[in-house]
């Protein structure tokens, strides 16, 4: 979107907001500049040599430092009415050396009771516990970055982790709490949602319990349509082979209560590109984050992180990954909460990718033999993340 | 010497019986709730929103309502009735509003304020000392519950 409707979406929210009373509008900016410090290994080691008796191998190593002053977003919220409210999330991005400027969410929400609301507009899309607690307000995040297993589809991942729809939701059901989603959106694209080139609506579905205060699980579901010729979400293929449908399940369970000192995150992800003629592909990821907090202020905590796309080393993921990777993440932090406005964060992290590349064949022939593309990176990182 | 151990333990311990309490607390609300009293445990998840986003009888929002600033009142309420400190109350409300819109709790600057807005307001709750509930106040809002 240029940049100009997108700065007139931001001068019409912010009067619309002067027309409701001051006190029902709250207006906060999160910001998280962060320094990291990475050391990049990188190996490539053959399965076997070619026709010829050679091999090859390549080992590259190299350091870097870069400071970014990360995600700054604007956060406004208005109370318009008894049952009507307003949400709008504008990100102004500086970490990839541009300057990315993007309307996140922009919803309003009409409330009928509480196990019944509708929401309209661009919102989260509710698969799993951090996609719909975090994203980008990373002061309330526990660790610097989010999980590889939910990372959004423009950082690689498999998650579209916004959409544009019309949602019905419910919660504080039964004395479990129970809540439910749907949220009938456009769907996954490479451009987010805005790149739809069907009448096929998305369908995604959460159904959700809290029977301890802090204890919540989490079922999540999408279901959407893959297009032939379309470029799959990440980019690395520029025009899928077939028509098909994606589905996308995730379990979550998290204990996340500020009155106790142990806090923990799970959530399995289990993703299905079922083409019409192609066949069926899947790839999952899980992640598993605990911290435990002591003094009061202070959470040391880890995570860890498993991705495979594609079901094994010989077979990818047409819609997530054409070669398979696998990728496991070791990460330790400690977080410091100076107040509810500031929180510093310190972290090392351990990244292992492997791309399983495979033997190239022209009808009976072998060109040439696969081999398995290895990289390592340490990085040692800190984050201020901070809200007003 | 153990005389005077003996004899400076029990001006401690008398010291301490007689150590001025933490303040008194009233929890109130608008005369229009049809709530008459609550737990403790009741006025946490109502103050918190945790259970119910509207009173069910009254069918109004509920509005949590806070002091501005830190004082003992404040601190005797997040303890005794949250069991949380003012730094995770604040994260509590920033989490809420952020995943959903939620609307924090209102802030006042003094408890004349509180009163001013909870007997205004049908959906309003909060607390305040219970020096502050002067016959005339006590005629604009209700008391669900005294924390002593």
């Amino acid at each position: 979107m240029k940049v100009f409707h997108k700065i007139m979406i931001i001068a019409a929210l912010t009067c619309s907001i002067q027309l409701t009373f001051a006190q029902e509008t709250k207006i906060r900016f999160f910001g998280q500049p962060e320094s990291t410090t990475s050391k990049i290994t990188e190996t490539t080691s053959f399965v076997g040599v070619n026709e010829f008796g050679q091999y090859i191998t390549k080992d590259t190593s190299y350091s870097k430092t870069n400071f970014n002053t990360g995600n700054f977003v604007l956060f406004v919220t208005s109370q318009l009415s008894e049952r009507i409210s307003v949400l709008s999330e504008v990100s102004f991005d500086n970490s990839k050396n541009k300057f990315d400027f993007d309307v996140q969410r922009l919803m309003m929400r009409y409330y009928v009771r509480d196990y019944f609301s509708v929401r309209i507009g661009k919102m989260f899309t509710p698969i799993g516990y951090w996609n719909n607690q975090f994203t980008l307000g990373l002061v309330l995040q526990p660790t610097i970055q989010r999980p590889m297993a939910i990372r959004p589809v423009s950082d690689g991942g498999v998650l579209q982790y916004r959409d544009a729809g019309i949602q019905f939701e419910g919660e504080n059901i039964s004395p479990a709490r129970l809540s439910y989603k749907v949220l009938l959106g456009n769907g996954v694209g490479y451009y987010g949602s805005n790149d739809k080139g069907d009448n096929h609506i998305a369908t995604t579905v959460q159904l959700g319990a809290e029977p301890v205060d802090g204890l919540k699980i989490l079922a999540s579901g999408m279901l959407d349509r893959i297009e032939k010729g379309k470029s799959n979400p990440n980019g690395s293929i520029s025009a899928l082979p077939d028509d098909g449908n994606l589905q996308l399940l995730v379990a979550s369970v998290a204990y996340m209560n500020p009155e106790k000192k142990v806090e923990f995150i799970g959530e399995l992800l289990s993703q299905k590109s079922r083409f019409n003629t192609v066949g069926t592909y899947n790839s999952h990821s899980y992640y598993a984050y605990a911290g435990y907090r002591i003094a009061d202020k202070i959470t040391p905590y880890v995570l860890y992180n498993s991705t495979q796309a594609g079901e094994s080393k010989t077979t990818g993921d047409p819609y997530f990954s054409p070669i398979p990777v696998k990728i496991e993440l070791w990460t330790l932090g400690v977080r410091y909460k100076i107040n509810s406005s500031f929180v510093g964060k310190l972290e090392y992290e351990v990244n292992n990718q492997k791309y399983f590349y495979q033997d190239i064949t022209m009808g009976t022939v072998k060109l040439d033999d696969g081999f398995t593309n290895t990289a390592r990176t340490s990085s040692v990182r800190m984050q201020l993340a901070f809200v007003f | 010497m153990k005389t005077t151990s003996i004899l400076a333990g029990l001006l401690i311990m008398t010291m301490t019986a007689f150590a001025p309490a933490g303040p008194e607390l009233a929890i109130i609300i608008n005369k229009e709730n049809p709530v008459e009293k609550l737990t403790t445990g009741e006025v946490k998840l109502y103050w918190l929103r945790k259970i119910k986003k509207r009173w069910p009888d009254l069918n109004k929002n509920i509005k949590p309502v806070d002091r501005k600033t830190k004082n003992a009142d404040q601190d005797a309420f997040y303890a005794k009735v949250l069991g949380m400190s003012a730094s995770d109350v604040e994260t509590y409300f920033n989490a809420k509003q952020y995943e959903s819109g939620e609307k924090p709790q209102d802030k006042f600057a003094s408890d004349a304020a509180i009163i001013d807005f909870i007997a205004e307001e049908p959906g309003a709750i909060g607390f305040v000392n219970i020096a502050s509930l002067t016959p005339e106040a006590k005629a604009r809002v209700k008391v669900v519950l005294i924390l002593q």
